[in-house]
């Protein structure tokens, strides 16, 4: 064996990473070659210069430990009140409290702009206003916004907008005519979508019983962030129409693999004339449809007439139906309706009942 | 097995035993302070430390059980510490390199008994005293301090592989040293 393999060996038996076999190994050795004991009793025997004062008397080493026991009274009776005393001050806790009040309302914050379902914004006192089914409602804003809401909305909104944005939420179906205010956009949140905009006309349905949440754009630009991917924004012209699925979308992904990726579509209005927009007409509490499932006509009729509609045949709801709803009532509209397309329906109350013929 | 009893000592602090704490002071303060002591070279700054550091072990007790080595805890506690202290007139990055000198002496009662004279204990010494302090820093912890090359590495922030390095370029020039009698 080597003297270099001997001083390795060496080595892992001081460093403690010598195996039982290399230990063994070494011990061989030195039976084998007495000289070379010389080295392991010498590093025996080289000790370092310490400090031959303080602690390492045994009365210092007392007065230390009564010293440090000292100060741990002392540290310690500042924080006796917790569960589980910390090196924490005082004045830390302080700090410790207004990071917490910061991050709560910091989260506050977040949460109502993220979530839309503030009832109180900061420094506003918050109005909300529920529109029963069978009627709509008006309403002029603080800051001159006119808001038409449909039936069976909900609508959150400040008193006076006294924050840098003006944000006001909605469930359900609203018209908004936003007063121009570059300073101060005027936000829309809805639980899919959040629009953006400064000063225009813009419809927005939002229905949380509805296969998609709607936006439609009649004057002016709009910008739509996505709940699901914050990061993107779309911007609306004139004319156009925004339509974001409500289902996730693997549901869809199932019956259609390629539609995976599809979660929202711009798509440009028919050029028809202003009184024929369908997206517009409930303003004149008039429904019209063309080539629409009848399951989506059905949930609008639920709310202009306040009733219920029951599908008994479940593919009735896919037939395409088309046709215009103004001041008929409910039996009569059943009545056009059923000529055009082969289906029963009775009353019972405030269910209407469909079936196949 | 001191390393078994230091984590029994420290396992009883966790639960609040103050008898635990004074032995495992009694244990490691000597150590700790030469250690310190590595850093900085002025022995009440260096006590100061460390009993500053058992104030603050005590009053944390309650989270020591989620430290895996006390040992090492308390060794990089202590480096941190004299690293820390007087930042103020020097950099972090320029006082890890600053260690002080450690004198080593042979204290056998009686250096017979090595079988060497005079002559070849002062060139012994003259050449283990000669190492690069780091170097004598990482013999003096392996050989002292009872620590593995492995708990200097993390200790000192070095890789295993240094260490052992270190180690042996100590033990070889020692070899050298008796040697060249």
């Amino acid at each position: 064996m080597s003297k270099s393999r001997f001083i390795d060996l060496m080595v892992k038996s001081m460093g403690k990473t010598a195996t039982d076999a290399e230990l063994a190994e070494l011990e061989l050795f030195l039976e084998k070659f007495p000289e070379y004991n010389r080295l392991p009793q010498l590093t025996d025997e080289l000790k370092s210069d310490i400090p031959a004062t303080g602690p390492v008397a045994e009365d210092g080493l007392n007065k230390n430990l009564n010293n440090i026991w000292t100060k741990i009274k002392a540290a310690d009776d500042s924080v006796e009140e917790y569960p589980e005393p910390k090196v924490i001050t005082g004045f830390r806790w302080g700090w410790a409290a207004a990071a917490a009040i910061l991050l709560f309302a910091f989260a506050g914050v977040f949460y109502i702009l993220s979530k839309k379902k503030e009832t109180e914004l900061i420094g506003a006192v918050m109005q909300q206003i529920k529109v029963p089914y069978g009627a709509t409602r008006h309403l002029v804003l603080g800051d001159g916004t006119k808001v038409t809401l449909n039936a069976g909305s909900t609508f959150t909104y400040p008193n006076n907008f006294t924050q840098t944005t003006r944000d006001v939420s909605l469930v359900g179906e609203g018209f908004f005519e936003v007063t121009k205010n570059p300073k101060h956009p005027f936000l829309v949140h809805t639980n899919k979508l959040t629009v953006r905009v400064l000063g225009t006309v813009f419809n927005v349905k939002a229905y949380n019983n509805d296969k998609t949440t709607e936006t439609t754009l009649l004057q002016g630009k709009v910008q739509v962030q996505l709940a699901n991917s914050p990061e993107k924004t779309i911007v609306l012209v004139p004319n156009e129409k925004l339509v974001v699925i409500n289902q996730p979308a693997k549901i869809l992904a199932a019956n259609n693999p390629k539609q995976n990726k599809i979660e929202y579509q711009v798509s440009a209005l028919p050029d028809v004339k202003p009184e024929e927009v369908k997206e517009t007409a409930w303003l004149d509490n008039r429904i019209l449809f063309t080539n629409d499932p009848f399951e989506d006509v059905a949930k609008q009729i639920e709310r202009k007439y306040n009733v219920q509609v029951v599908f008994e045949s479940a593919d009735l709801k896919n037939e395409q139906i088309s046709g215009l709803l103004d001041k008929e009532s409910l039996q009569t509209a059943m009545q056009i309706m059923a000529q055009t397309t082969p289906f029963k329906y009775r009353f019972e109350g405030s269910v209407v009942y469909l079936a196949r013929k | 097995m001191k390393d078994l009893e230091i984590k029994k000592l420290v396992s009883f602090i966790c639960n609040n035993d103050e008898d635990a704490f004074n032995k495992l002071y009694r244990l490691l303060v000597k150590k700790l302070v030469q250690f310190a002591f590595s850093f900085l070279d002025d022995k009440a700054i260096c006590e100061e430390i460390v009993n500053d550091i058992f104030v603050n072990l005590w009053l944390g007790r309650h989270k020591l059980d989620r430290v895996y080595n006390p040992k090492v805890y308390l060794y990089v506690s202590v480096k941190n510490a004299c690293l820390n202290h007087g930042r103020g007139n020097n950099t972090f990055e320029k006082r890890k390199e600053e260690l002080t000198d450690i004198h080593y002496t042979i204290q056998s009662p009686d250096p017979s008994q090595l079988l060497i004279g005079k002559e070849l204990t002062a060139r012994i010494l003259t050449a283990v005293n000669n190492l690069p302090p780091r170097c004598k820093l990482v013999f003096k912890m392996v050989k002292e301090d009872d620590l593995s090359c492995n708990e200097v590495a993390d200790i000192l922030g070095l890789s295993n592989k240094t260490v052992f390095g270190q180690l042996r370029i100590a033990l070889e020039k020692l070899d050298e040293a008796l040697d060249s009698r």
